[in-house]
């Protein structure tokens, strides 16, 4: 009796070390997709592809660094720029599964956003460091380092040059000093001027004029969003943009001539590239919702990631919805594979 | 609360009537079964009252003053089995006379008295809640150099390490978060007003007596953040029958450049004592770890040195019927220490400064009559609080200051035969300061609680029904709501010396909102406060069996089942800007069990605890709906054996976590590997003269297996520690 009393205490115990072994979540593959959207999962920390074909969703095929900021298309390859791991992760399209390669730009850096200016070469602009790093991304080497200012974030690449956005952010006083941009020549790394811009200069982009909009998002407080229209030919501002609102990023969408600014919970604010005219302004949303991260490709379609419904949304100019797709958690920056 | 009170009154006057009534008394003579040789200080006691007496020297006890009434009379003293009379009825003047024959020990279960459970005195073995206690024999065994290494093997818990001697260390009891277990120390919270958690690393161990971890909610007890349960941290008394002067000397030595120095000096002259200790910590803290790439590095910037100082006066008084004592006890800790953050961003520079000063008094004593006891409790905490770190975007430099003052007065009265009620009243007021910006911050609390012990006797299979019912009432000056948290605890008990017992407890709990989370100051272009909130709300229940058969010298095994629903979760949410909202539910439930035999009696002692846990959250998008939450383990298993080969002593300990997730949507590549780790200790006690030595050696992780707890912060491998103790 004594010994079945023990022996059945002892199944007891060891039954139970069984109860909860299921079966635990594995990673998705992805397949090998002719165009596809490639989505940063702030959250999860991870990638998920769309394949735009099909309209099949891949999530959390790869897991990225700290702090991911930007992701970008080049070539087959799909590169990272991780702010708190200090480095730009390295993604084979075609095979998720594979390690990731690495360009360590060393602690203290904080990488922002990247820019290619050549097959090889790509400039990074590193907020701590107050820096731009040059980058080869094929030898994984950092090539040159050039000095920038206070809160280097934004960056974009026009006529041969560099042009860096400086937030000028006080972590002390909580506020924002006078921005500007850091124009940088390619050809010989060298800082060839400064140009003064409205408050928070957050992002910089090219459109498809080839005039260089930098979006200065404002203290999110008293001073709202307005984006400045720089000439690279003369590195003067030459127009601006009066958005209101608190605006981020920026992506252009060729086909239409519109510019879509994204804001944090309200989607976008778009405008015409041509006449500067706003499109949709703060009593006319794009979306609506969402706008943590925007992209448009040649076709019209125009893709912005609503960070609380972990979902990308495809819409046309107009604003009319063409497709949802459900993706990873706290969806943040896009990036697109077109062929 | 005018209710409660009226409540209160009643009970109050219950007493009285209760005391009007002629008493019974009972004597007789306690002697040892091989021998009939008198027993010296035996406790003879009726069960869940205050009233008992010890035998004396020829192993006669007399207990006196006893209300009519049935009871149980329970005869104990270490190295002899318990005797437990039952049903004992004591008439009006009546005088019993009952002899006891006590037998040498052949079982032990762990008899650990709890004072944290109930607020009152318990066998852990004999409430309804899951409770187990780290006492005074333990710590030294297994030489913890924080609470976080003293609590680990618990059933329950799960200890978030940030990895290294000085990095953060937090707690989890039953999945719940760091800031929904209340840390106490004697019995009052140390839960920062600020934040709500506590750092396990920042808790001296110094003059401590035993650790008790109470788990479920236990709002209805302890007010705020006792949601996943209570860790009550017991300072050390000096024992009075410790007469004499006494002194300790301890140093040791351990791998990544670790030094401590512990000198610590008692004396108990007639009615007074004194305890004093001091330890002094230094540790360079660099380990070698393989970061996110495969390359080997080494984890810099973990140095630490520590200092605690422990005071403790007692003075006893009163006589032995009546007696009262005051306690004084103070602590000091000051610590400088690098903090390296995690590995991706790497601080190499950033520094931290913390210091502590707590100041108690308590006293206790019986009032009016041998009914009643009193207890009353006054405190100061103070700290203060330095980070540095010049490798963010605009560096950082945090100054905080926090003080804390309160009193609490506490009665535990028998109100008749099997019934004990303990109830009270406290007030505590707290303030932080930012020392940079000069953002200040108070709160005012009051509380009234009480807890009713009542245990039924049934001359059946079934032969007790202990029922715990609590009830406390907490107002605040932040929030103005008024928070009323009920609990109720039953346990069956089957069977005597084959003794087995079902036990159930339900219970709500709540959270109260943090300065943080209230106050952030709205200049923050990206986050503000939420004066708005409402508490976080827990509804817990558990139920589990109690077994204690006296087979192979003894055989203890507990199971539990648990549930615990938490609503208005207070998240941070972007709306604008960063602000807290009350949106979250999550869902806890799994089984606990533990295991404790001695297939040795004196040689052996094994023990074994599971939990199995299923912590989900059940909201957010459909991403993170119905996921696992962060860092909640499914399995955890701890084994521990020790051995007492006469002077040498053996621990072996073996703990297995399971994989965790390490983000809200269950991202395969971000969870973290299981990980099991093993340590041994060895000590050595020996006599020189009148010298009485003490060697300990240790290894941690035996295996030098190189896991992490938290995403990016790796955990020392192999750890060597040797100690030498000598006591005069």
């Amino acid at each position: 009796m004594k010994k079945l009393i023990v022996l059945g205490l002892s199944a007891l115990f060891l039954f139970t070390l069984f109860i909860g072994c299921e079966d635990e979540p594995q990673k998705e593959e992805a397949p090998v997709t002719a165009t596809a959207l490639y989505v940063l999962n702030s959250g999860g920390q991870s990638i998920s592809v769309v394949d735009l074909e099909t309209g099949t969703v891949y999530n959390n095929v790869a897991t990225v660094g700290t702090w991911p900021n930007q992701l970008v298309y080049k070539d087959g390859k799909l590169y990272c720029v991780n702010t708190g791991s200090n480095n730009i992760q390295i993604f084979d399209v075609d095979d998720f599964s594979a390690a990731p390669e690495a360009i360590d730009l060393g602690s203290g850096h904080n990488p922002q956003n990247m820019v290619f200016v050549d097959d090889n070469i790509a400039y990074v602009s590193c907020s701590l460091s107050e820096s731009v790093v040059k980058v080869n991304v094929s030898t994984k080497a950092v090539l040159d380092e050039i000095d920038a200012g206070v809160g280097c974030t934004g960056i974009a690449f026009a006529s041969g040059k560099i042009y860096a956005s400086n937030t000028a952010y006080n972590a002390a006083t909580w506020g924002y000093g006078p921005g500007t941009v850091t124009v940088i020549n390619t050809a010989t790394d060298a800082v060839s001027s400064t140009i003064d811009v409205a408050l928070n200069p957050f992002s910089v982009g090219v459109a498809p004029d080839g005039l260089v909009h930098v979006v200065c998002t404002g203290d999110y407080w008293s001073t709202w969003g307005k984006v400045m229209v720089v000439n690279p030919a003369t590195d003067a501002i030459v127009d601006s943009v009066v958005t209101l609102g608190s605006p981020g990023n920026i992506a252009f969408s060729e086909a239409d001539d519109m510019a879509f600014l994204t804001i944090w919970g309200m989607g976008c604010l778009t405008y015409n590239t041509e006449t500067l005219a706003m499109v949709n302004d703060t009593s006319n949303y794009f979306l609506g919702k969402g706008g943590t991260g925007a992209a448009a490709d040649g076709d019209g379609n125009i893709f912005v990631s609503v960070w609380d419904d972990d979902q990308v949304i495809q819409l046309d100019k107009d604003g009319t919805v063409i497709a949802t797709f459900n993706v990873g958690d706290k969806p943040a920056a896009l990036a697109l594979k077109v062929e | 609360m005018n209710r409660l009170i009226r409540i209160l009154l009643i009970l109050l006057i219950i007493n009285l009537v209760a005391l009007s009534d002629d008493y019974g008394r009972v004597s007789g003579v306690v002697k040892c079964g091989p021998t009939h040789e008198p027993l010296v200080a035996v406790n003879v006691y009726l069960k869940n009252t205050h009233i008992g007496s010890a035998t004396d020297e020829n192993g006669i006890y007399c207990i006196q003053k006893i209300p009519p009434g049935k009871y149980e009379i329970i005869v104990e003293m270490i190295g002899f089995s318990r005797l437990q009379r039952k049903f004992l009825e004591i008439n009006s003047g009546e005088n019993l006379i009952l002899d006891f024959i006590l037998q040498p020990q052949a079982i032990t279960y762990d008899n650990s008295v709890t004072v944290t459970a109930t607020r009152g005195h318990s066998l852990i073995t004999e409430v309804p809640s899951s409770v187990n206690v780290i006492d005074k024999q333990e710590l030294e065994l297994k030489n913890p150099q924080n609470l976080a290494e003293a609590l680990q093997n618990v059933p329950g818990v799960t200890i978030k390490d940030y990895g290294g001697l000085g990095n953060t260390k937090s707690i989890s009891l039953r999945g719940s978060s760091d800031s929904q277990v209340l840390i106490l120390l004697d019995g009052q919270r140390l839960n920062s007003p600020q934040s709500g958690s506590v750092d396990l690393n920042q808790i001296s161990l110094e003059g401590i007596e035993k650790i008790e971890v109470v788990r479920g909610g236990n709002s209805a007890l302890y007010g705020s953040d006792a949601i996943g349960g209570v860790i009550n941290i017991i300072s050390k008394k000096t024992d009075p029958d410790e007469q004499g002067v006494a002194g300790d000397l301890k140093f040791g030595v351990a791998s990544f450049g670790t030094y401590t120095a512990e000198p610590s000096l008692r004396f108990y002259i007639k009615n007074s004592g004194i305890t004093a200790s001091y330890k002094y910590l230094s540790s360079k803290g660099e380990f070698s770890y393989t970061d996110n790439y495969g390359n080997p590095a080494t984890r810099v910037n973990s140095d630490i040195i520590s200092r605690d100082y422990y005071l403790g006066l007692i003075h006893e008084f009163g006589d032995p019927h009546y007696q009262r004592n005051l306690s004084l006890t103070f602590k000091h800790y000051d610590s400088a220490q690098g903090a390296p953050g995690t590995i991706e961003p790497y601080y190499y520079h950033a520094r931290m400064w913390h210091r502590d000063n707590k100041i108690s008094a308590v006293y206790t004593g019986k009032i009016f009559n041998l009914f009643h006891n009193l207890r009353f409790q006054s405190y100061y905490y103070d700290s203060w609080y330095k980070y540095k770190n010049d490798e963010t975007t605009g560096g950082i430099l945090s100054k905080y200051s926090t003080q804390t003052y309160g009193n609490e007065i506490q009665f535990n009265s028998v109100i008749g035969p099997q019934v004990s009620l303990t109830y009270g009243s406290g007030f505590r007021y707290d303030q932080n300061r930012d020392i940079i910006t000069q953002d200040f911050n108070k709160q005012t609390s009051y509380y009234l609680f009480a807890v009713n012990e009542s245990v039924i006797c049934i001359n059946s299979l079934l032969q007790t029904i202990s029922l715990v019912p609590s009830l406390r009432f907490d107002t605040d000056s932040k929030y103005m709501n008024h928070i009323v948290s009920p609990k109720l605890g039953a346990i069956f008990n089957f069977g005597e010396a084959w003794q087995s017992s079902l036990k159930l407890n339900i219970s709500k709990s709540y959270r109260a909102p943090t300065f943080n989370d209230l106050y952030w100051p709205d200049d923050d272009p990206f986050s503000v406060g939420n004066p708005e909130l409402e508490p976080e709300y827990g509804t817990d229940w558990d139920v589990g069996i109690r077994l204690q058969y006296p087979i192979l010298n003894g055989i203890y095994f507990e199971s539990c089942s648990f549930e615990s629903n938490m609503t208005n979760l207070i998240i941070w949410q972007q709306i604008e800007k960063w602000m807290p909202l009350n949106v979250d539910k999550s869902r806890n439930r799994g089984i606990e069990n533990s295991l404790k035999i001695s297939p040795i009696k004196g040689l052996l002692d094994i023990s074994a605890n599971y939990m199995y846990l299923d912590a989900r959250n059940l909201s957010g998008s459909n991403t993170t709906y119905n996921k696992i939450l962060v860092y909640r383990p499914k399995h955890t298993v701890n084994f521990s054996a020790t051995m007492n080969l006469k002077a040498v002593h053996l621990n072996y300990q073996y703990s297995y976590i399971s994989r965790r997730f390490a983000d809200a949507s269950n991202t395969w590549g971000n969870s973290l590997e299981p990980y099991s780790v093993s340590d041994i200790t060895v000590n050595y006690d020996t006599k020189i003269m009148k010298t009485q030595m003490n060697y300990s050696f240790q290894v941690k992780n035996i295996f030098d297996h190189e896991y992490k707890v938290i995403k990016n912060m790796p955990v020392p491998g192999r750890e060597y520690r040797f100690s030498v103790k000598i006591s005069i």
